[in-house]
């Protein structure tokens, strides 16, 4: 069971913290960042709640702000391993295109990000990205999995950059009724931002740099919802519950049932009734289909960077030894239709993987 | 390769925190440590809940602390080790320490244990939960200057931890803080050298009869066993209760027979819930439409026929409609709330329905054998007091449940409730169970 691909090291900076301990840390003890943009205002002159990072001018927006944000993920994640980059390929996940963020920006953003110091060493004919929104990373993260294990590469950096706080960005959510606001919201979130990345390696290839390997990816699972968010149609979880099935198909049910679920559910009515769906077909796999981690109660929607970041979370808590479960899904949903899951396997403290 | 302390290669520094939130983390920890104490005498938590409630909550934000690295500890944590903190904030920054990977930072805690800061710094130790703290305080009690051993000897006390040669010297000492710390490690000592001692103090009249008392109950010394007779006869709450978990069949009468005594009432009203028999729900029924004992009444019935507060019929507060939710303009502001005394937990004991409780008790009575004693409409034996120190009875009657069973054990099945509920829930499940003990018996017949 399980493909041998292992989580070696990770990166994360989001509103509540600029690496990935504290960002986990602070998510698991529920603390949030909410503030009210500065200067933002929403359709009713009210300032709009926000999942700021403070750290950053709120007047700098776009490529430099995501720039900001994936340079201290990717120098975190990257630095125990900076000796090997040479060797690695780097998948970045980013936004969908939307007002604030299109196919150019995206190309901006990629060719700034290789200028970084956190990437020298990577070769740009290894860098690639896509544009599919939340379900990018772990959609990146399925990919990696096949390119380590087909032997294409021998080190895989899948990460996720997102920014909402962009003018642009925000009014168009205003626009279509998903900015959370105090007066007639009804199925709307607060936007966030934040960048994560995750080194994988197969545990042979990295087993010289005698790093924790705490997860293994066990599974993956990717699927289309054709019913898509803001569409006349009616969802009822196809895409997800393939999605979630595929990636918990390599589980030896009942006795590594999942205890854990991580997503990126962020209040939108949409996105509930999506779950629900996919958790009355996939009950058998889970211990309790409803015990799941929503970290955007902590910061916000925080986009493409989501499946990186929730893998991140899963990694904290199996190396601080707080995970309460060995087996973990980890699940996230974009605009455009795509669907990711991914199953993880956790070596809790340092000890052996048991029974769920 | 155990990763607990595993940390980051890269652990932040100064400018790589978001301070606010390490700040907030720091808030809750010391907001938490204030409920986590409270819990220890709430009628509403049985220990798992309280492992999973506000311990859980409290490290989850002393983890925060931790994580956040040099700098918290050096900036946050280290000055908050003084004496014009609050004692919450001090027990927070403390166990943060502790809990840091680097020995350094536990050091500093050990060395902070001074007169002033005694009591937050014994409570950081004792629910500090690095697997090697009880032999780092063993090994530093023993090399500590007087100052430091009140607090020092209060961890142990908590920990249920021998606190080695030092406990001889502490006797010796005319320090009364000194004193009462060493007189509360004395039932955790291997040996019985120290009984004497708690009998002695026990018979006095000081502040710390009680405590020696319990101390000596907790090793089943006779010489306490006689002061608790002695003192229950004049409305003792500790000798009534020691009457009633120890007492014979006679004892238990006598104070059944105090209940139309209204001094006495209260504490023997607490005694009979731990008495256990059928004649006790017997005499204390009446008591439960009296308003001044009616909550007390109700605690105990149910402590031991079984009855639980989530059988809602049995108690009035479920059936009182709810009262609408306030209006933001009724809401108290938030500067009187805080200024507002801590409820004491008692208050949150529900009042019993007393026509409910009469119908079971007539339904139910012939379950329960005369003269048999009952902890949680079960018979009482050291399996079930086990399990009810595990998931049952509440944080505020445990106390006197492990009490009993340490007593009846001589030490041997002895949980200290003090500890952190997690750390004694580990410890209950790994404890030796002892043979042969009738719990039913009194103390004579056993001893």
């Amino acid at each position: 069971m399980g493909t041998g691909v292992h989580i070696v090291s990770i990166g994360a900076r989001a509103s509540v913290g600029h690496r990935a301990h504290n960002v986990a840390a602070a998510a698991r003890s529920g603390i949030n960042r909410f503030i009210e943009h500065p200067f933002m205002v929403d359709r009713y002159g009210d300032p709009i709640r926000v999942g700021m990072d403070v750290a950053l001018p709120p007047e700098q927006f776009g490529v430099d702000r995501m720039l900001t944000l994936a340079d201290t993920a990717l120098a975190e994640a990257v630095a125990p391993i900076r000796a090997e980059l040479a060797q690695a390929s780097l998948v970045v996940a980013l936004p969908e295109p939307r007002p604030g963020f299109d196919a150019q920006t995206a190309r901006r953003f990629i060719e700034l990000l290789q200028r970084l110091p956190a990437a020298a060493g990577i070769d740009s004919k290894r860098v690639s990205w896509f544009t599919s929104g939340h379900a990018g990373g772990l959609f990146a993260l399925a990919g990696a999995v096949e390119e380590l294990r087909s032997g294409r590469s021998q080190i895989c950096i899948v990460g996720g950059v997102d920014s909402y706080l962009h003018p642009d960005t925000l009014e168009w959510l205003d626009e279509t009724g998903q900015l959370h606001n105090l007066k007639d919201s009804r199925s709307s979130f607060i936007p966030g931002e934040g960048a994560a990345f995750c080194v994988l390696a197969l545990r042979r290839v990295i087993a010289s740099t005698r790093l924790p390997l705490p997860v293994e990816i066990l599974g993956t699972g990717t699927a289309n919802e054709p019913n898509r968010i803001k569409t006349e149609t009616i969802c009822i979880g196809e895409g997800l519950s393939k999605a979630v099935r595929d990636a918990t198909s390599v589980l030896e049910l009942p006795a590594q049932k999942v205890g854990t679920t991580y997503c990126d559910m962020n209040g939108e009515r949409y996105r509930n009734e999506e779950f629900m769906f996919s958790a009355l077909r996939n009950y058998g796999a889970f211990v309790d289909t409803n015990r799941f981690e929503a970290p955007a109660d902590s910061w916000g929607d925080i986009g493409a960077a989501s499946g990186p970041m929730l893998a991140s979370l899963a990694t904290t808590s199996a190396l601080r030894g707080w995970a309460p479960h060995p087996y973990v899904v980890l699940w996230t949903s974009s605009e455009g239709g795509l669907r990711s899951a991914a199953t993880l396997g956790l070596t809790i403290g340092g000890a052996p993987r048991g029974r769920a | 390769m155990n990763w607990s302390s595993y940390l980051p290669p890269s652990p932040p520094a100064r400018d790589d925190l978001v301070w606010d939130v390490v700040e907030q983390h720091f808030d809750e920890a010391e907001f938490l440590t204030q409920w986590l104490q409270d819990t220890f005498e709430d009628p509403d938590y049985d220990a798992k809940e309280c492992a999973a409630g506000p311990e859980a909550r409290l490290f989850a934000h002393i983890e925060g602390l931790v994580l956040a690295g040099e700098a918290c500890a050096q900036e946050m944590l280290r000055p908050a080790l003084d004496p014009g903190a609050e004692p919450t904030r001090i027990t927070a920054a403390a166990l943060a320490l502790l809990e840091h990977p680097m020995a350094a930072h536990g050091d500093l805690v050990f060395e902070a244990a001074t007169p002033e800061l005694a009591r937050p710094i014994a409570c950081a130790l004792s629910w500090a939960r690095r697997p090697d703290l009880d032999a780092w305080l063993q090994t530093r009690l023993g090399r500590a200057e007087p100052p430091a051993w009140p607090a020092l000897l209060h961890a142990c006390a908590t920990r249920g931890l021998d606190p080695g040669p030092r406990l001889a010297e502490a006797f010796r000492s005319s320090e009364a803080e000194t004193f009462a710390a060493a007189l509360a490690a004395a039932r955790w000592a291997p040996t019985r050298d120290y009984v004497h001692i708690l009998d002695t103090l026990a018979g006095g009249e000081s502040d710390l009869a009680v405590p020696a008392l319990l101390g000596g109950l907790a090793v089943a010394s006779r010489g306490a066993w006689q002061t608790a007779q002695r003192r229950a006869q004049r409305g003792d709450a500790a000798g009534l209760w020691a009457l009633a978990a120890f007492g014979d069949p006679r004892a238990r009468d006598w104070l059944c027979e105090r209940l139309p005594d209204e001094a006495m009432r209260e504490h023997v009203v607490f005694a009979l819930g731990f008495s256990g028999r059928a004649q006790d729900v017997d005499a204390l029924m009446p008591w439960l439409a009296d308003e001044a004992v009616a909550k007390l009444a109700g605690e105990a019935v149910a402590n031991i026929v079984g009855i639980t507060t989530a059988q809602d019929e049995f108690w009035l507060e479920s059936k009182a409609p709810e009262p609408p939710p306030p209006g933001d303009e009724e809401l108290t502001p938030l500067e009187d709330d805080l200024a507002k005394p801590i409820d004491d937990p008692l208050a949150s004991l529900l009042t019993p329905d007393a026509e409910v409780f009469a119908r079971w008790w007539k339904d139910n009575r012939s379950r329960f054998a005369a003269g048999v004693r009952y902890l949680q409409g079960r018979s009482l034996e050291p399996g079930v007091a086990l399990e009810q120190l595990h998931r049952g009875t509440s944080m505020r009657r445990r106390h006197w449940v492990a009490l009993e069973l340490a007593g009846r054990t001589r030490g041997q099945m002895a949980c200290p409730t003090r500890l952190l509920p997690s750390l004694q829930i580990a410890r209950l499940s790994a404890m030796p169970r002892v043979g042969g003990i009738d719990m039913q018996r009194a103390f004579g017949q056993w001893v």
